[in-house]
């Protein structure tokens, strides 16, 4: 799951910079509550993310006065992910072509 | 209705408290965290939840430390590699220096009560306290040592640094003595000052103590059980039951050094150390495979009995102590793993 989500992550980002719990929050909703992982786990895989360059973190103080870290993507991040969806790209639609050839009737 | 005593900024701080006490994550991480708590359950709260309910949820949804340790540990490979260094150097304070200052200081101790007690009885008593209360202590350490590690695994978690640096301060203190260095290796020779066995004996004893303590806890390292004579005589390794000849063996033929008038008295004694290994062995093991432990592990003795003997016996001339070691030796042998064979037949059986 985890590796999964480092490009959806990064489409998040590439809009606006976010904190991590408006990122789950996100996910959540576009999702239609349907992405079912521990939101904490959401972070270690910031942290990958952010020491492979591919996000910059960065700690800003709320309305409320509190601290939150705030992540806006690089200029490496926008390259992983246009590599990264490409490939993706290309994965669904060999899943969607394989998916949809006709059972063998052979035997 | 909620109770009066839920207060969500505690709750939340004791919650990352524990993941924190995991070691897995730094204290950036935990505030990364603290501040999703707190974002989560404002959240909540405007669907007209409680303070504690929205914490329950939030931190349901958070995942559980032990999901979130297994995460974050995958990244934070240097928190790990630093506890690896902080155990390294907790490690050479523990096993070199302290018990270096400890030896500097008994040392210290027996030149002080050479000059005030002389060789008396009085500095004899002293002195041989000290020793009992030494091998005391050594044994309590390996007795303890599950809260002693569980301990310094708090420390190192909590605050690495500090404990790092206060175990070096008997390092610290063995650089600033200036007469150390021999000191540290003069130290067996003081103690025959007082001309007295007991107290030559019962360092001896102490020594021993320490070198089968240490030997406990190197063999007891990849064993689950509690460090216990049976987790360590059980089906013992090969390696172990020759290490632990050459300590028993050092040990027994201290026993020398309690001058009895009558050889045979002297044989017994010497045997007597035997028979306590060989009735361990014997006790905690299958009959048939005792005789194999217990040739392995007397052998190293036996050989240093039969030729360093013979040889002192035709150095000194006319005298056959050799036979009488020998013979005590094997005595106690057989004496042991009758006891110990029959004992744990017994225990089978009741």
């Amino acid at each position: 799951m985890a590796s999964s989500l480092a490009p959806i992550v990064l489409m998040i980002l590439r809009r606006q910079e976010s904190y991590g719990y408006q990122i789950i929050q996100e996910l959540r909703e576009k999702s239609g509550n349907k992405l079912e992982v521990a939101e904490g786990t959401l972070y270690p895989v910031l942290k990958k993310m952010e020491a492979k360059d591919w996000i910059e973190g960065f700690w800003k103080k709320s309305e409320a006065g509190r601290e939150r870290k705030y992540y806006q993507i690089t200029t490496k991040g926008k390259q992983e992910l246009e590599e990264q969806y490409s490939q993706l790209n290309f994965i669904n639609e060999l899943i969607y072509k394989l998916w949809n050839l006709p059972l063998s009737t052979s035997n | 209705m909620e109770p009066a005593t839920f207060n969500l900024e505690l709750a939340i701080e004791k919650y990352i408290g524990q993941i924190k006490n995991y070691g897995s994550i730094t204290g950036s991480d935990a505030a990364e965290l603290k501040a999703h708590l707190y974002d989560a359950t404002d959240e909540l709260k405007k669907s007209r939840l409680s303070d504690e309910e929205a914490f329950i949820i939030a931190t349901k949804r958070l995942g559980t430390e032990q999901v979130l340790n297994h995460e974050y540990e995958k990244v934070n490979t240097s928190v790990k590699v630093n506890r690896i260094w902080a155990y390294l150097f907790l490690g050479f304070n523990l096993f070199y220096s302290f018990p270096a200052l400890i030896l500097i200081a008994v040392g210290g101790f027996y030149q002080v009560v050479y000059q005030t007690y002389h060789s008396s009885n009085f500095s004899v008593v002293i002195v041989t306290s000290l020793h009992i209360l030494l091998i005391a202590l050594v044994w309590m350490f390996v007795w303890h040592k599950k809260v002693i590690s569980k301990f310094i695994e708090n420390e190192v978690e909590n605050s690495a640094l500090r404990i790092v640096l206060l175990s070096f301060t008997p390092a610290l203190i063995l650089f600033l003595l200036p007469a150390s260095k021999h000191q540290l290796f003069t130290l067996a020779y003081p103690v025959r000052e007082f001309q007295s066995h007991i107290a030559e004996f019962s360092l001896y004893v102490l020594i021993m103590s320490a070198a089968v303590a240490a030997l406990s806890l190197v063999f007891s390292l990849n064993k689950m059980e509690n460090l216990v004579s049976k987790s360590l005589f059980e089906k013992p390794s090969i390696l172990f039951l020759i290490l632990l000849s050459i300590v028993v063996e050092v040990f027994a033929a201290s026993t020398r050094v309690i001058r009895t008038d009558n050889i045979l008295i002297s044989g017994l004694i010497f045997g007597s150390i035997y028979a306590i290994l060989s009735f361990l062995i014997a006790y905690y093991n299958k009959a048939s495979d005792v005789n194999k432990f217990l040739v392995i592990a007397s052998l190293f003795g036996l050989s240093i009995e039969i030729f360093v003997g013979i040889h002192a016996d035709i150095e000194r001339g006319d005298t056959y102590n050799t036979a009488y070691f020998v013979g005590g030796m094997l005595l106690g042998i057989s004496a042991g793993r009758k006891l110990g064979l029959g004992m744990s037949r017994e225990n089978i059986t009741s």
